[in-house]
């Protein structure tokens, strides 16, 4: 046979298995998304300006809830069927869990702080569910414990009882049936065990997890089909916080021109090039960024931005030339202003095991051996000869020479959010104190945020002088946010808002030191609000320009900028 | 902190759905290939197309969004690859046995498929999309976001590095 013969025929092969493959409906893709993407919401909260934060799931074991309840009113299910429905018996984990899993889920928490789930406040009934290949019904379930250790996983099983009385008791572990899913990218997920239940028939189903001696039970009703009792889905109109574009009818975008150009993160594959003087935009692909690859990953060092995850670049801004600057992970930035830090964890998961960290200078040469990071918290900034690292309580500051870790206890996660010569800008949740730490001699400056307000992303100027901060309502999703900003010589503090030009939750500088920018995260929609800020003058205003799509602001000096509009450039 | 970009509606648009329903055959092939199990080309194909759902506004504006849900699914599968055998060497337990099925199997096939895996990632991807899809040079180019000198580069490289080992294994004939 040649060559191309079997190349051909392993084709229509490979074709054919994809042919053979069940299409389910998409709109059961996207209710199995809901769960699955529940890790995904935590992490994407606890992102910090490096973009790769993720608060380790960690609670603290002790309380023990009421038992479960049993209601027989379960609309459209059998009253012989004892659906579980948590009731009073919801659970609410410890220490940096969610009280409840986010509102989009529509669930509860339901167990112990040794074994629990999320299950239907109204009780679990699961319709069209997907077909495994021998007609069984399958569903993946997520369990969670306290007791999880990355070091020490352990077995964990789930006993499905048929109460129906027609179909035979199985058995799902972690490691059979279609329950694992070894290829899951959010970091979160360590803690997360994902089982697969292969249902032979529909019916009322019991299901118990056991995991290191405890074990958690709930009842559910499966339906297959066009079969069993029908079920209304109720659908609520999708929310938008699309604003409408207000730009000037002519002239640079901000009343003057600013000299600057806006690189954003699109978080899809490549960067917008926003220039506010010329009115024009562009996107193009940045080398080491990736179709659908994590957001959140493009940070100016220097002259060069750095992006990637798994491989990560550096490219120089002015001529876009990249420099593979080697495999990991994920990157923080050094307070070096040429390096970076690679984090490199086992398995490529961010959170799973301790991580190999070593810096690498802008021309890819390394400048620290690398080595184990000894603590099990998540860097996520450089410091002056090490890292600062996210711990349950607050930040630690890890030497990077002795490995010695010392920690800023701050009450609940901690959240590092720029550094600037010794100085480390940090919070803990709920980030109503901003504290700026010397991370030599631990000396600190506490700020307040006003009565109700919380302190969003930050950022030091260039030269250290000023430190901008986002401050938003507590719990309102950074609507009527605000800019603070602090002359850290003088210690006057100044406020600046544009509450009609939508909600900003980033601040960049300009690299003159005197311009300040305030964007919008606007992934998935179609404008994007944008704040521009000269403390020269003292002037605040405000667009919302034509563009989406948005995450992570770079400011560069638009002289350097030529290369980012020879193509599908968008003028407005 | 931020407002999630998850799914809160089950609004589906229809040109979405003429892009999933058209598209996701190929697309698991297309991740079978890369990855060796089905079970797997069909979670990372799903999880492609969710990608584009999530962001369908901008995707939809895209030349190719076809072309896009291949590169995602691809990164995807590269990217499983990559955890697979690193969590392998750390032992954990997912054995690639484990999640290889080759139940039922062209062993021809499998081969040849097994082989391309073992190629750089990008000669692999080019290599399946034009043996599966049988796309021209052009369109490898357009999908993947390349040159098309990248692309004949990849194919002649892949293809005489494939023919090499399964010529030594005697399934193919030694000239090319």
């Amino acid at each position: 046979m040649s060559f191309e013969e079997i190349a051909s025929h392993a084709g229509k092969y490979a074709a054919e298995i994809g042919r053979q493959a069940e299409r389910p409906a998409f709109t059961r893709l996207l209710s199995r998304r809901r769960r699955t993407s529940l890790v995904s919401a935590w992490s994407l909260a606890a992102v910090t300006v490096v973009g790769f934060v993720v608060i380790a799931l960690v609670w603290s074991p002790g309380e023990t809830p009421d038992g479960p309840v049993v209601s027989p009113t379960v609309a459209g299910v059998p009253a012989s069927c004892p659906v579980t429905v948590p009731g009073e018996a919801a659970f609410t984990p410890a220490s940096a869990a969610p009280d409840d899993p986010p509102e989009v889920y529509d669930d509860v928490w339901f167990g112990t702080p040794d074994l629990w789930t999320l299950i239907d406040p109204g009780g679990e009934v699961w319709s069209d569910l997907p077909k495994g290949a021998d007609g069984s019904l399958t569903e993946r379930t997520f369990w969670w414990s306290a007791n999880y250790s990355a070091d020490d996983p352990g077995e964990f099983t789930v006993t499905a009882e048929h109460l129906s009385g027609t179909a035979p008791q199985f058995e799902a572990s972690q490691t059979g049936g279609t329950g694992f899913n070894p290829f899951m990218t959010q970091p979160t997920h360590e803690s997360v065990t994902v089982v697969g239940l292969d249902f032979p028939d529909s019916g009322c189903w019991s299901l118990t997890a056991e995991y290191k001696g405890s074990s958690l039970s709930y009842v559910v009703w499966v339906e297959d089909e066009n079969v069993g009792p029908a079920t209304t889905v109720a659908t609520t109109a999708p929310t938008t916080t699309t604003l409408a574009a207000q730009v000037p009818a002519d002239g640079p975008i901000f009343g003057e021109e600013t000299g600057m150009v806006l690189l954003l993160d699109d978080g899809l594959e490549g960067l917008i090039a926003f220039d506010p003087d010329a009115r024009r935009a562009a996107a193009s692909l940045v080398e080491g960024q990736r179709p659908g690859d994590e957001a959140f990953s493009m940070v100016r060092i220097g002259d060069k931005l750095v992006v990637g995850w798994e491989n990560i670049y550096a490219v120089d801004i002015a001529t876009r030339q990249s420099l593979s600057l080697g495999s990991a992970t994920a990157f923080v930035p050094s307070a070096t202003e040429t390096n970076v830090w690679l984090v490199d964890y086992p398995g490529g998961r961010v959170g799973l095991g301790r991580p190999t960290v070593w810096q690498v200078n802008s021309a890819g040469e390394t400048t620290s051996e690398p080595r184990e990071l000894n603590s099990d918290s998540l860097p996520v900034f450089g410091i002056d000869g090490g890292l600062a690292l996210s711990s349950d309580e607050g930040i630690e500051l890890w030497d990077g020479t002795t490995g010695e870790v010392r920690t800023l206890l701050g009450g609940g996660p901690g959240f590092a959010h720029d550094v600037s010569g010794d100085t480390l800008a940090w919070c803990s949740e709920p980030c109503d104190i901003l504290n700026l730490t010397n991370t030599s001699d631990l000396t600190s400056q506490r700020y307040d945020a006003p009565e109700g307000m919380r302190f969003g992303e930050n950022a030091f100027s260039d030269d250290g002088r000023y430190l901008a901060a986002i401050v938003a309502p507590l719990g309102d999703a950074f609507n009527g946010a605000s800019v603070l900003l602090l002359d850290r010589e003088s210690g006057v503090t100044t406020t600046f808002a544009d509450p009609g030009s939508g909600p900003i939750h980033f601040v960049t500088w300009a690299p003159d030191n005197d311009q300040l920018f305030a964007t919008g995260y606007s992934y998935g929609e179609g404008t994007t609000p944008i704040w521009h800020y000269r403390l020269s003058t003292g002037e605040l205003t405000t667009a919302v320009i034509p563009v989406g799509g948005a995450i992570t602001p770079v400011v560069i000096d638009r002289s350097v900028a030529d290369e980012y509009f020879t193509a599908d450039v968008a003028g407005f | 902190m931020f407002e999630s970009d998850d799914v809160a509606d089950v609004r589906v648009p229809d040109s979405f759905e003429v892009l999933y329903r058209e598209n996701y055959a190929a697309v698991v092939g297309l991740v079978y290939a890369l990855s060796g199990s089905r079970s797997v080309a069909e979670d990372l194909a799903q999880e492609a197309f969710l990608r584009a759902h999530r962001d369908w506004t901008r995707v939809s504006e895209m030349d190719r969004p076809d072309g896009w849900v291949r590169r995602v699914a691809m990164n995807l599968a590269r990217s499983w690859l990559r955890r697979l055998r690193s969590e392998t060497r750390a032992r954990l337990r997912i054995g690639p046995e484990g999640a290889i099925s080759t139940q039922h199997a062209d062993l021809g096939s499998e081969d040849f498929w097994r082989e391309v895996r073992r190629l750089p990632s990008r000669q692999a991807q080019a290599i399946a999309l034009h043996y599966i899809e049988d796309l021209s040079i052009s369109e490898v180019a357009n999908t993947l976001g390349i040159a098309e000198g990248t692309v004949k580069a990849l194919l002649h490289q892949g293809r005489a590095r494939l023919h090499r080992e399964l010529a030594a294994k005697g399934l193919v004939d030694h000239e090319l």
